[in-house]
């Protein structure tokens, strides 16, 4: 995960946890779900990000929702990447929790599915950073702006990063499209 | 089909956008979640917009559980449409009880009025200054009585009481001196008021001046020199201005009448102030015969000291009128020898011979009158024989001057030069400068060029002393800068320089048409462009300009010699504002005259004219 974990005070852990829980898990669930594509997998990634808050030191309370909705996205990412390495049975599928999409068109759907998968692999092969810019764009669609600031670059930065980042997922979402993996 | 990179690209990102879970799977993962944390975490019921408005109510009552409060907080934030319509249900609906927050004072800042306060300090500081010049009465007694024949009484709020020698009148109180009486008082800014029999008069004080308030009667005031203020006498219509004169009022039932002795004074009648000189008279009715000044005066004790010197004054006055002034000129060789860049110029006649000659007169009327000597060591100290040599050194240097002296002002990178430009009409005044006005330990003299040693002298040399003079063949030129006397004498050599058939020569060429006496001619318009940080003829200035048109000209002005006042550029001084003596040594002195009021005779532009006077 590249996000670091800042500290939070151990004396009200829980309870922050509690609130913080309450108020976010939404949030991240539905972020780790989007990138991993399994509801499992984001399952996994927020109760490893709440863990990680929980066993710190804790950041300020105005600057944990962004905290954990950033370390939720890098650590989807990073499972995608694990993926990638050591290729297994979707989870959802061994424990029975298959996702359920929007488009109850069985061919659309199944195009749809084998699509968001191609995409995932290709994310999955950017560079950490690469892959964190474009999903906070066009996953979570947030502006460059936003991006620079919630990341600590520049706004030019951000735009080329993912000048490259398209040109590379377009690239490689053909080849997977040919079936030339 | 095949689709192309971008569209493939948007599609993917469509389906991943599109693998979001529902509100039931998002609280089973949470439940689960929750559960592996070990964290209270109560499942949640709000999974949609419906849910939420539902609990808006109690949301907004502080009903809900922290937890459920949270979770409707997060939906807010995530959500606009549920945002919007708790912002807009929440403003009619809600009442606030709770108490009314306390009013918190203006925070202090002092740099936000520091502008104000200091502009407060300056106008109270302005006020303060002109309450203790103008209008603070100040304590302690106004006048002292130095002498009473026959009786005066003091007449006041406290009831009348008689006067006599050494009494004191203070603020508000009045003197009345009976039948046949007289007094004389001593002010407390040293000036002496002899008061006449059936008079009634006050003395008040405010700031700086002293008014003496005359209802009735006539007196005689020799007012002190003072440095601050002025002495009034206020009769019931007139008000009379003085410092260091000597003068008469007398104040009755048809009017008033002010007779001047020494000195002159400003008498205020209806509006109009007008300057009385030694010997003359005002009466602000024209019901009062006219008095000779020494049956005015006639009363006064000191009348035989008064009279000798009215008389001398008189005859003096009479014997200077007689000096035959410089004839008017109707044209001028100098015009076209200034400079071209010329902004001021000021054309005087050579007044050498006259000055002599009044000077003469007045010595010879001083040796023969002992009054007159009385009055001039009492006035002037022993300072005749400054005011001889004085005269004596500009008659001589007159004698090697032309009949016209012209004063010019040009502009120069820095400061604007002056100059004085005038024919020689004979040689030896390079002599005669360098002996006059030679440097000494009190000054540092004169330093006279000619042509070949100007060209010698450095332009950026300091200014010293008196200035600057070149001596020519045919022209002398004065001036305080190195760097104008050169470019004049390049000037001359050349001869003329076009200024003459320029907009502003051409005025000044039909003002010497006319007849000239003194010429006073500037050109606004560029003056005000030469500025820095002037907007040029657009200055709201020019249009306002007023030339001071009494007290500079007066005393040059004699006989019927004209002097014309051009101010070029000027909006409303297309024409010529023209001054002309009205009065032949007359107290009248100059008078303005617009342009409309001679219009037949000056060819004044009507536009001009019509602005003029608006």
């Amino acid at each position: 995960m590249a996000a670091a974990c800042p500290a939070m005070p151990s004396t009200e852990s829980h309870e922050m946890l509690s609130q913080l829980f309450a108020e976010h898990h939404r949030r991240i669930l539905i972020a780790a779900c989007r990138i991993t594509g399994s509801m499992a997998d984001a399952e996994d990634v927020a109760q490893a990000v709440f863990l990680r808050l929980a066993s710190g030191k804790g950041p300020p309370i105005a600057n944990a929702g962004s905290y954990l909705y950033r370390a939720a996205i890098n650590g989807a990412l990073d499972l995608l990447r694990r993926q990638k390495a050591a290729p297994a049975e979707p989870l959802e599928e061994a424990a029975g929790e298959e996702f359920v999409g929007h488009d109850s068109s069985p061919e659309a759907d199944a195009s749809n599915k084998e699509l968001g998968a191609s995409l995932r692999l290709a994310i999955g092969e950017l560079s950490p950073r690469a892959a964190e810019m474009f999903t906070l764009r066009y996953l979570e669609e947030l502006g460059n702006r936003e991006i620079a600031v919630l990341m600590e670059t520049s706004q030019a930065v951000v735009a080329v990063t993912l000048h490259h980042a398209r040109s590379r997922l377009k690239k490689r979402l053909r080849e997977l499209e040919r079936g030339t993996i | 089909m095949r689709r192309d990179d971008e569209t493939l690209l948007k599609a993917a990102v469509v389906a991943m956008q599109a693998d979001e879970p529902d509100g039931e799977q998002i609280t089973a993962s949470a439940e689960r979640v929750a559960g592996r944390l070990g964290i209270d975490f109560v499942a949640s019921a709000i999974e949609s917009c419906g849910d939420v408005a539902q609990l808006l109510p109690s949301y907004r009552a502080g009903d809900l559980p922290s937890a459920r409060s949270l979770l409707i907080e997060a939906h807010l934030r995530e959500c606009g449409a549920c945002r919007s319509q708790f912002r807009n249900a929440s403003r009619p609906a809600i009442v606030n009880w709770s108490a009314p927050a306390a009013a918190r004072a203006t925070a202090w800042q002092p740099r936000r009025f520091g502008w104000a306060m200091a502009a407060c300090f300056a106008l109270m500081a302005c006020t303060f200054f002109l309450y203790k010049a103008y209008w603070q009465v100040p304590p302690g007694v106004r006048a002292e009585v130095q002498s009473i024949d026959g009786s005066a009484w003091r007449i006041s709020n406290a009831g009348n009481r008689q006067l006599f020698r050494g009494d004191k009148l203070t603020e508000g109180e009045q003197l009345r001196t009976s039948g046949g009486a007289h007094a004389v008082l001593r002010l407390t800014d040293g000036s002496t008021v002899e008061v006449n029999e059936r008079s009634v008069l006050g003395v008040g004080a405010r700031g700086h001046n002293m008014t003496i308030t005359l209802d009735n009667g006539a007196v005689i005031v020799q007012a002190a020199k003072r440095d601050f203020g002025h002495l009034y006498v206020k009769t019931p219509d007139c008000r009379v201005a003085v410092t260091g004169t000597v003068f008469s009022v007398n104040s009755g039932i048809k009017g008033s009448r002010v007779a001047v002795l020494q000195g002159s004074v400003h008498v205020v009648h209806a509006g109009v102030d007008s300057l009385i000189q030694a010997g003359d008279q005002v009466a602000t009715s024209d019901n009062l015969d006219p008095a000779p000044v020494d049956q005015q005066i006639a009363w006064s004790h000191d009348h035989e000291k008064y009279l000798p010197l009215l008389a001398q004054f008189s005859v003096l006055r009479q014997r200077i009128e007689e000096i035959p002034f410089p004839q008017p000129r109707y044209s001028s060789d100098l015009l076209q020898r200034v400079p071209a860049g010329t902004l001021l110029y000021i054309s005087i006649p050579n007044l050498g011979d006259f000055l002599s000659e009044a000077d003469g007169i007045f010595q010879d009327q001083l040796s023969k009158s002992p009054a007159l000597q009385q009055w001039w060591a009492h006035g002037q100290g022993n300072n005749t024989a400054d005011l001889d040599a004085l005269v004596e050194k500009v008659h001589q240097m007159s004698q090697y001057l032309g009949e016209e002296i012209v004063i010019v002002g040009v502009n120069q990178p820095g400061n604007p030069g002056f100059a004085v430009i005038a024919d020689v009409q004979r040689g030896g005044l390079d002599d005669f400068l360098g002996k006059q006005f030679a440097p000494s330990t009190s000054t540092h003299g004169l330093t006279v060029f000619d042509e070949s040693s100007l060209n010698a002298a450095p332009v950026s040399a300091p200014a010293k002393g008196a200035g600057y003079a070149l001596v020519r063949q045919h022209e002398a030129v004065f001036s305080n800068s190195i760097a104008l006397l050169k470019q004049i004498d390049a000037q001359l050599n050349v001869g003329a320089s076009g200024f003459a058939t320029g907009d502003f020569g051409q005025q000044i060429t039909a003002a010497y048409s006319r007849g000239a006496g003194i010429i006073l001619a500037a050109d606004l318009h560029q003056m005000m462009a030469s500025r820095p940080n002037s907007s040029g003829a657009n200055h709201p200035g020019a249009s306002r300009v007023e030339w001071p048109a009494r007290e500079p000209l007066e005393p040059a002005i004699h006989g019927n010699t004209p002097a014309s006042c051009l101010m070029a550029g000027c909006p409303c001084l297309h024409g010529f504002a023209r001054l002309r003596h009205t009065q032949r040594g007359g107290c009248g002195g100059g008078a303005f005259q617009r342009p409309e009021a001679d219009r037949r005779r000056h060819h004044v532009d009507d536009r001009a004219g019509q602005r003029c006077a608006e």
